[in-house]
């Protein structure tokens, strides 16, 4: 089970930049790997704030054209997923992006996610400037291993 | 030689055949009582819902991940799991078609027999052509079947299952004139019994072991009642 503190640990590969706030720390990120021809694969991550509230408000890679940050709704008793302009961090907590509910989506793929290789992904935050990440890949299906 | 009150008497005559007939029409009587009582008893708990009275699905204009027309027909014999969604979903429907293929695991390791089928039914018939959808499926489980067809066969069938879908609300706005575009569409999975009716609605998150166990209890109670 993700431990929220052993995360903290894993910190090292945030990279602060420019803006004067500590850059959150973002940890357990993985992409589910791709079926074949697919052009849109989902980002998954935790976003531990590293004091102050912040705001992821964009992210980029260089595996694809673009990059949502998306989030679920209920509505009419379903769920529904629906792009954001940004997603809250509060000061001291964290937030979660997993399966099922707020995640990154890809999209226009370069090329297929295939699981064992990593993918750059750039985080845009409001306050704490831009977190560099490489995201490996991971195939979720029942047959493969768990993803963590 | 004629005479009706010989043969009147021998039909009101408690013979060892009459009472056999007796016999029969009162268990007759008492397997109905059960059966209507039976379907007065509360409606099976499961993360979803169990239709009060199994619903027909339409007339319908269905193609497979072939390319071949699929009949209502094809739906009998076996239950269906039916999920509806899209192959440009990145996010839940990869999600929920891996939670499908461990149902079919988790099922196959209890020793549970009963037939069953797995369909993956595109919402999105305009970039979901059966050849993608075919790639799609068979990466998730070889045995998983593709489904779409023509908007008014889809709107149809989601009607009839309890599903809500819309190619239309993206929130991209004016970019979604494009290919990427968004459909937004419930993430229910819909259960067909094996008469191809719509049985059950299990509602998300999905938990594996738990619909697994739901779908257990549903089969039980439909067998008992048969």
């Amino acid at each position: 089970m993700f431990s929220f503190f052993g995360a903290l640990v894993g910190l090292a590969l945030a990279v602060g930049a420019l803006a004067a706030a500590a850059p959150p720390i973002v940890t357990d990120a993985w992409i589910r790997a791709t079926p074949p021809g697919a052009v849109t694969a989902a980002a998954y991550l935790t976003i531990a704030s590293a004091g102050a509230a912040d705001r992821l408000v964009g992210a980029a890679t260089p595996a694809a054209g673009t990059v949502e940050i998306h989030t679920n709704v209920a509505e009419a008793g379903s769920q529904h997923m629906m792009r954001v302009a940004e997603l809250a961090l509060p000061a001291g907590g964290a937030v979660r992006l997993e399966p099922g509910g707020q995640h990154l989506m890809l999209i226009d793929l370069k090329a297929p996610m295939v699981p064992g290789t990593k993918v750059a992904l750039s985080l845009r935050f409001a306050e704490g400037g831009t977190v560099e990440i490489d995201v490996p890949v991971v195939d979720a299906r029942a047959q493969a291993a768990a993803p963590h | 030689m004629r005479g009706p009150k010989p043969r009147l008497r021998t039909r009101l005559g408690v013979t060892p055949r009459t009472a056999t007939v007796a016999a029969a029409a009162a268990a007759l009587g008492l397997g109905t009582w059960l059966v209507l009582a039976a379907h007065k008893a509360p409606p099976l708990e499961i993360h979803g819902y169990v239709l009060t009275t199994p619903r027909d699905l339409p007339a319908d204009d269905l193609v497979d991940e072939h390319g071949e027309p699929f009949r209502l027909h094809d739906f009998v014999g076996h239950w269906s799991f039916l999920y509806f969604g899209y192959t440009y979903c990145p996010d839940v429907c990869p999600l929920t078609l891996v939670e499908l293929t461990k149902v079919k695991l988790q099922l196959a390791a209890d020793g549970f027999a009963e037939p069953s089928a797995y369909y993956f039914v595109s919402v999105d018939p305009r970039r979901d052509t059966p050849a993608r959808l075919r790639e799609y499926v068979t990466y998730f489980d070889q045995e998983l079947r593709g489904l779409t067809g023509s908007a008014a066969a889809l709107a149809a069938l989601a009607r009839a299952t309890d599903t809500v879908f819309d190619a239309s609300d993206d929130s991209r706005g004016e970019d979604s004139a494009g290919d990427n575009y968004l459909v937004s569409h419930s993430s229910n999975v819909v259960l067909l019994d094996p008469n191809g009716r719509v049985h059950a609605v299990f509602a998300p998150p999905h938990d594996p072991a738990k619909l697994a166990g739901d779908f257990t209890k549903i089969v039980e109670r439909y067998e008992a009642l048969r």
